[in-house]
């Protein structure tokens, strides 16, 4: 068992308003050394699977069918250290 | 007669008005659940808007894959009419059957009010009751329908005349000011605005009206494809 931490991004065209929000409220705390906020999503799931070809199989094809829109988005996943339980 | 399939998710609320709409028009029409697996015997689909359930991951993300879904894309492929409003839009994307994707407004803001349309293409399947460059009021009522595409699918949106109704002022970024695209074979349909609010001119507009007789009528006025 491992656990998979996947991490999902609107690609760098496509225009990010919550981030463009967020980087004007920092700015507001007078944060001018902050810019360019994206604000993405993250999923952890645990998956049944220890082989990393399997695990790269399998979170690619649900990341392209369902978990992201690759029209729009891009993602990338890691596995965490450490077996779950 | 043409029979169509209004499918209800968690969530559609505009599946009444469209019902509605198509029962006034003069088609006959259906409630269906997103569980169920086939939609035989209807001639065509109507897919609701509303926040089919509740806009989780991403709108029409979870809708794409309801089991509804795979008697969806049978219909389309089998060249019957396939219109998407609004949330139904969104589900069209996220399925695939339309191209590019609907991101948030860019004001950040859910816009609710009427739009000043204009129907570019007159020469397909769903606006024939309508002439070129006629401007017409449907309501927009979203919070992501700022319609985005890559640069060559919006020149094949363009090539192929696939841009059938676009805002007068955008209002919410759309690429083009695209309010409502086809697909390539002319049967799939998908636009932010709601026709179905506009049937009637003492709520304000009565121009959505011909788009459902335009689907009634849409094997008598062309080659059937059964």
């Amino acid at each position: 068992m491992k656990k998979i931490e996947l991490i999902i991004t609107l690609q760098e065209q496509v225009l990010d308003t919550q981030g463009e929000a967020l980087d004007r409220a920092v700015k507001d705390f007078g944060h001018d050394e902050i810019s360019n906020i994206r604000v993405g999503k993250v999923l952890y799931f645990d998956i049944d699977e220890s082989e990393p070809a399997k695990i790269d199989e399998i979170v690619n094809s649900l990341s392209e069918r369902l978990f992201a829109n690759t029209v729009i988005e891009t993602y990338e996943y890691k596995i965490l250290d450490g077996e779950t339980v | 007669m043409m029979r169509y399939a209004v499918i209800r998710f968690p969530g559609s609320n505009c599946d009444r008005d469209l019902y509605n709409a198509a029962v006034k028009a003069g088609a006959e029409a259906e409630y269906v659940d997103y569980r169920e697996t086939s939609l035989e015997g209807f001639d065509g689909v109507l897919i609701p808007g509303g926040f089919s359930f509740g806009d989780y991951l991403r709108t029409g993300a979870m809708a794409s894959v309801a089991p509804i879904t795979k008697a969806v894309i049978r219909m389309a492929d089998e060249g019957r009419p396939v219109v998407g409003i609004c949330n139904g839009f969104q589900i069209l994307t996220e399925i695939g059957l339309l191209p590019g994707a609907l991101i948030r407004n860019t004001g950040h803001t859910f816009i609710s009010r009427d739009a000043s349309l204009k129907i570019v293409n007159d020469k397909t399947k769903f606006t024939k009751s309508y002439s070129k460059d006629e401007d017409v009021i449907f309501p927009i009522a979203h919070g992501e329908g700022c319609y985005f595409c890559t640069d060559e699918v919006y020149a094949d949106l363009k090539d192929n005349d696939q841009i059938i109704l676009k805002y007068n002022e955008n209002p919410n970024g759309s690429r083009g000011d695209i309010a409502g695209i086809i697909n390539k074979k002319g049967n799939v349909l998908g636009m932010m605005p709601h026709p179905e609010r506009a049937l009637e001119s003492i709520l304000g507009s009565r121009d959505g009206f011909k788009l459902f007789e335009d689907l009634k009528s849409w094997e008598e006025n062309h080659e059937t494809v059964r």
